[in-house]
C-alpha cells in the first residue's frame, strides 16, 4: 500500500546507502574460427541485436604514410567489388544494418550493427569489404576532399590546436601517436598505398572477433562461414620500432589567437598504459584531481571560479605507451588565472592527504560508474576491448575494484607526489 | 515491447515505472514542460540557465552532485527549445537517494545571488565554446532568427545573445520556478530494477507532500504561414561556403511529421541517399550534404544543410539541389525505397531499447506529447506512410515560397 504522506518527513535525513561492493562480470565465451581467429562472446541481451567487432593490429603504430590507417578502415564503408559503394550502403540500409570503421592508435576496428534476422544477408556483403574493399578512386577522392573541409573547420578551434601541440609535444610530430593531421597530409595519400596497407594487416592473422547481444549459434555458424576460411589467412603484423621524442623536460607554450573568446588549454605529460602496476591506483587520484563531475578541478574552476564551461582530467592508454592530460577551454581573460588554479590543486594533492569523506565518495561514484559500464553484453564488450589488446582479462576488473577500495590517503599521497607534480607538466594554451 | 505502469499522484506529479530486473541499476528521469519557447523575447536562454540553477542545492541539499555521486550515482541534464530533462542513473539499491534530490529541489530550491552569479558566468563561457568561438557557430542563432518571425522558435535555447544573460536577475529564477517547477508540471520516469510498489510508495513519500502549483496556460503564438521566400546572405572568417534551406513543417505528432522524417532519410541519410548521388558523387557540387527535421512539439523546420566544393558557385550548386527537390516532389518514390528506411527505423527503435536510461528519457517524452503507448506504437506511424503520402506532403513542404535559405560564404582573404 503506498504511504500517505501527512507532512512529517524528515527531509534532512538523508536515506541510508548500499554500498557497490563487487562487481558480476559477464565473462567472454572464447572460441576460435577455424582459421584461427579469436572469438570472444558477449552473450544475454534481450533484444534481438547484435553487434559484432573486427579488430586488427593495424593502426597508426604500423602506418608507413600518415593517414592509411584512418582512411584504410574509413574506405570499408565505401563497398567491395560485388557491392560498390552505393549497391553496399543501400542494402545495409534495406536490412537496417550500420557499420562503423575506426583506425586508432594501435589498433583499426570495423563494427557492424544490425538485426539477428538479417544477419545472414547483411554479413554476406560484409564479407568481401573486410576482406579486400574496392576503394574506387571516385569514392577515395570525395572522401578526401570531405574530411579535408572538416580538418580546415578543426584548424579554426583552439581545443584541436591545442591537442595538436599538446601530442607533438610529448611523442614529437613523427610519432604516431605524437602526429596530428595536416592538411598536406591529405595530398599523399593514394589507392595504391591504402590497398597496399588493407593487404598486409587486414587479414586473418591479425584478426580478433569480439560479438555481442543477442547471440545464439546461428551467429557463429555464419561467423565461421564467412569469416573462417583460409582465403585471407595472411601474416600477423610485426611490431615495427618508432623514434619517441624525450619529452622529459618541462615545456610551456602559448598561442594567441587574436579575436578568441576563449583559450584551450592542456596540461600533462608522457606516463605509461593500463598495464603498469600503479596505473590502477593511479586512475583512483586521477578521478579525485579531474576524473568526474565533483572532482577537485570541476569543483574549483568551474563551480567556486565560474572560469569554464567543464574541466577534465584523464590517463590516455595505448599500446606502447601513455600520458595524463588535463583539458579545458576559458575565457582569455582568466586564462593565467585557470592555471594557476590547475596547478595550486596539483599541489593539494602532493601536500595533503585526502580526507576520508572525499575517498569514500570517490571509492562509491567509481564503483557506481563501473557498475553502470558493464551493464549488458555491449558495454562490457567495449570495455573488454580496452582490455584484450593489452593481453589483460576481465580479472583486470577485479583488480581495479580492490584498487579503489583499498588504496589510502597515504598511498594517494605519495603518487601524487610521484606523478603529479606541476614542476613536470607540459602546459599548451592556444586562443 | 516495452512494459511499464503509469499512475499519477494527488498533486498532480504522472509516474512511469518501467521494470527491468536483468540490469543491477535504476534510472530516474524527470522531464518539466518547459523550455525556450516560454520565454519571452526580451529574456532568452533563461530556461537553461535555470536548468544549470537546478544543480546548485536545495533546502535540505548544500549541492546536489554529492550525495548522489556518494551514492555511486551520475546525473545530468538538457534544455531544448520545448523541454527541460533532468536525469540520475545510480546503483538500483541507493533508488531512494534519488527520490530524496529530485523531490527536494522540485519543492525548495535555494538560489542566492552567489549561486546565480556563479552559473551565470559558467553558461557565458558554454556560450563562447559552442556559438561564438568556432567557425559556423552561430548558425542556429541565423536559423532560428530567420525561419521564425512570431514564435518563440526564433532564438536558440541558450539564448539570443550575452546581454540578456548578463541581465537576468534573482526575482527571474524566483518566479520561474514557481511557475513551471510544479509536480503538475514533471513527468517522473523510474526504470530498471525497481518494482511499481516501490516505486509507488517512495513517489507518495518523497513527492507527495508537494503542492502543485497553478494550471500554466500556454499563450504561444502560431507562427504564420511563410508566403514568399527569405534568404540571408553572410560573410564571416569560416574555412569553406556553406548553404542551409529551412523549410516549415509540422509539429511532432502531425502525419507531417513522420512523413518528412522519413523523408529526410530517403534525402540524404548516407551515401546510398538521392542528395548524396546525385549532387556529391555525380555533379562534385557539395562535400557533404545532411537533411533533418527539427521535430519540435509546436511546428518545426525540416533543414538542408550542405557545404560547397571549394570553387563552386553557391547558386549554381542550390539550383541544382531546388532541381533534385522539384523532381522528388513530383514523382512518386519506388516502393522499395520507403521500405528500405522503415527498415531503418526500426533497426533504430531496437538499438535505442537497449539502454535503460534511454527507454525512461523516451517514455517521458512520449508520455509529455500525449501517449506513453507510442514507446511501442510509433513505430506502426511510420509504417503506415505510403508513396502517395510521400508525394503529397513533399510538394507541401519544399515549395519555394515556404523556403528560407541562408548563404554562408567564407571570407575572401
Amino acid at each position: 500500500m503506498p504511504i500517505k504522506n501527512n507532512g512529517k518527513l524528515d527531509r534532512s535525513l538523508t536515506p541510508a546507502l548500499a554500498r557497490v561492493e563487487q562487481l558480476n562480470i559477464l565473462q567472454p565465451q572464447k572460441l576460435s574460427l577455424p582459421n584461427g581467429i579469436p572469438v570472444y562472446v558477449f552473450s544475454g541481451l534481450q533484444q534481438d541485436a547484435v553487434r559484432i567487432e573486427w579488430i586488427f593490429n593495424a593502426g597508426k603504430w604500423y602506418e608507413q604514410n600518415t593517414l592509411q590507417s584512418s582512411m584504410a578502415a574509413r574506405m570499408m564503408k565505401e563497398g567491395s567489388k560485388a557491392y560498390p559503394s552505393h549497391e553496399f550502403n543501400d542494402l545495409l540500409d534495406f536490412y537496417g544494418a550500420s557499420v562503423k570503421a575506426h583506425g586508432g592508435a594501435d589498433t583499426a576496428s570495423f563494427q557492424l550493427y544490425s538485426l539477428n534476422k538479417h544477419l545472414a544477408p547483411v554479413l554476406q556483403i560484409v564479407e568481401e569489404v573486410v576482406k579486400s574493399p574496392l576503394i574506387d578512386p571516385r569514392d577515395l577522392e570525395i572522401v578526401t576532399q570531405s574530411n579535408r573541409e572538416q580538418l580546415k573547420v578543426n584548424m579554426m578551434k583552439p581545443d584541436y590546436l591545442a591537442d595538436k601541440a599538446f601530442t607533438e609535444s610529448l611523442y614529437g610530430s613523427k610519432h604516431p601517436y605524437g602526429h596530428e593531421l595536416e592538411l598536406e597530409d591529405y595530398d599523399n595519400i593514394t589507392r595504391d598505398s591504402l590497398l597496399s596497407f588493407h593487404k598486409q594487416f587486414y587479414t586473418a592473422s591479425n584478426c580478433s572477433i569480439i560479438v555481442s547481444g543477442n547471440i545464439n549459434d546461428q551467429v557463429i555458424k555464419l561467423l565461421e562461414r564467412f569469416f573462417g576460411g583460409a582465403d585471407w589467412l595472411g601474416a600477423p603484423a610485426t611490431v615495427s620500432a618508432h623514434l619517441e621524442l624525450d619529452s622529459a623536460e618541462r615545456l610551456v607554450k602559448y598561442d594567441a589567437i587574436e579575436g578568441s573568446y576563449q583559450s584551450a588549454i592542456r596540461i600533462g605529460k608522457k606516463l605509461f598504459n593500463k598495464t603498469n602496476t600503479e596505473y590502477q591506483e593511479l586512475s583512483v587520484v586521477n578521478t579525485i584531481l579531474g576524473g568526474y563531475f565533483g572532482s577537485r578541478l570541476m569543483s574549483n574552476i568551474r563551480e567556486d571560479k565560474g572560469y569554464t564551461y567543464g574541466i577534465y582530467s584523464g590517463l590516455n592508454s595505448m599500446r606502447h605507451g601513455g600520458h595524463f592530460i588535463i583539458s579545458t577551454e576559458v575565457g582569455v581573460d582568466v586564462r593565467q588565472a585557470a592555471i594557476d588554479e590547475i596547478y595550486t590543486e596539483m599541489s593539494r594533492l602532493q601536500e595533503e592527504p585526502v580526507d576520508s569523506e572525499e575517498l569514500d565518495l570517490v571509492r562509491n561514484y567509481m564503483m557506481g560508474r563501473l557498475l553502470n559500464g558493464l551493464d549488458g553484453p555491449f558495454k562490457v564488450a567495449g570495455m573488454y576491448k580496452g582490455l584484450y589488446i593489452y593481453d589483460l582479462d576481465i580479472d583486470y576488473l577485479y583488480s581495479l575494484v580492490d584498487a579503489i577500495n583499498t588504496i589510502t590517503p597515504e598511498r594517494i599521497q605519495e603518487l601524487a607526489n610521484k606523478y603529479f607534480d606541476p614542476a613536470t607538466m607540459h602546459e599548451i594554451t592556444v586562443g | 515491447m516495452v512494459q511499464y505502469e503509469r499512475f499519477t499522484l494527488d498533486n498532480g506529479l504522472r509516474v512511469l515505472v518501467q521494470e527491468d530486473q536483468t540490469t543491477p541499476l535504476a534510472a530516474v528521469n524527470i522531464l518539466y514542460d518547459v523550455g525556450s519557447r516560454d520565454e519571452t523575447p526580451e529574456k532568452t536562454g533563461f530556461a537553461h540557465l535555470f536548468e544549470h540553477l537546478m544543480f546548485e542545492g536545495s533546502a535540505n541539499i548544500e549541492n546536489f552532485d554529492e550525495p548522489l555521486q556518494r551514492a555511486g550515482g551520475e546525473s545530468n541534464a538538457f534544455t531544448n527549445s520545448d523541454i527541460t530533462n533532468y536525469y540520475d542513473i545510480l546503483p538500483a539499491a541507493n533508488l531512494e537517494t534519488a527520490f530524496w534530490l529530485e523531490s527536494d529541489r522540485m519543492l525548495s530550491l535555494d538560489i542566492n545571488e552567489e549561486s546565480l552569479e556563479l552559473q551565470r558566468k559558467v553558461v557565458i563561457e558554454e556560450f563562447k565554446e559552442n556559438y561564438l568561438n568556432q567557425p559556423y557557430g552561430d548558425v542556429w542563432h541565423l536559423i532560428s532568427d530567420l525561419a521564425y518571425k512570431v514564435h518563440p522558435y526564433q532564438w536558440p535555447t541558450i539564448g539570443k545573445n550575452l546581454a540578456h544573460i548578463e541581465a537576468f536577475k534573482l526575482n527571474d529564477v524566483t518566479q520561474f520556478f514557481k511557475k513551471f517547477y510544479v509536480p503538475n508540471n514533471a513527468i517522473l520516469v523510474v526504470g530498471g530494477s525497481v518494482t511499481v510498489d516501490q516505486v509507488q510508495s517512495l513517489s507518495e513519500k518523497w513527492f507527495g507532500g508537494i503542492p502543485a502549483g497553478k494550471p500554466i496556460n500556454r499563450d504561444i503564438p502560431f507562427e504564420p504561414i511563410q508566403t514568399s521566400k527569405r534568404e540571408l546572405e553572410i560573410v564571416a572568417d569560416v574555412p569553406g561556403d556553406a548553404l542551409y534551406k529551412l523549410y516549415h513543417m509540422g509539429d511532432r505528432n502531425s502525419t507531417n511529421f513522420y512523413v518528412m522524417d522519413l523523408v529526410s532519410d530517403v534525402l540524404a541519410q548516407g551515401n546510398a541517399s538521392l542528395l548524396y548521388r546525385r549532387l556529391v558523387k555525380e555533379l562534385s557540387l557539395f562535400t557533404e550534404i545532411e537533411a533533418y527535421t527539427t521535430g519540435t512539439m509546436d511546428a518545426g523546420l525540416f533543414i538542408i544543410e550542405a557545404k560547397t566544393v571549394p570553387g563552386v558557385d553557391m547558386k549554381k550548386a542550390e539550383k541544382a539541389l531546388d532541381d533534385e527537390l522539384a523532381r522528388f516532389a513530383e514523382t512518386r518514390i519506388l516502393e522499395r525505397e520507403l521500405l528500405k528506411v522503415k527498415n531503418k527505423q526500426e533497426s533504430a527503435t531496437v538499438f535505442s531499447e537497449v539502454n535503460i536510461l534511454h527507454r525512461a528519457m523516451n517514455l517521458a517524452y512520449y508520455e509529455l506529447i500525449g501517449d506513453a503507448g507510442l514507446i511501442n506504437t510509433e513505430m506502426d506511424k511510420y509504417l503506415a506512410v505510403t508513396e502517395a503520402d510521400v508525394l503529397l506532403h513533399s510538394q507541401q513542404v519544399f515549395k519555394p515560397e515556404n523556403c528560407s535559405t541562408i548563404y554562408y560564404y567564407a571570407y575572401k582573404k
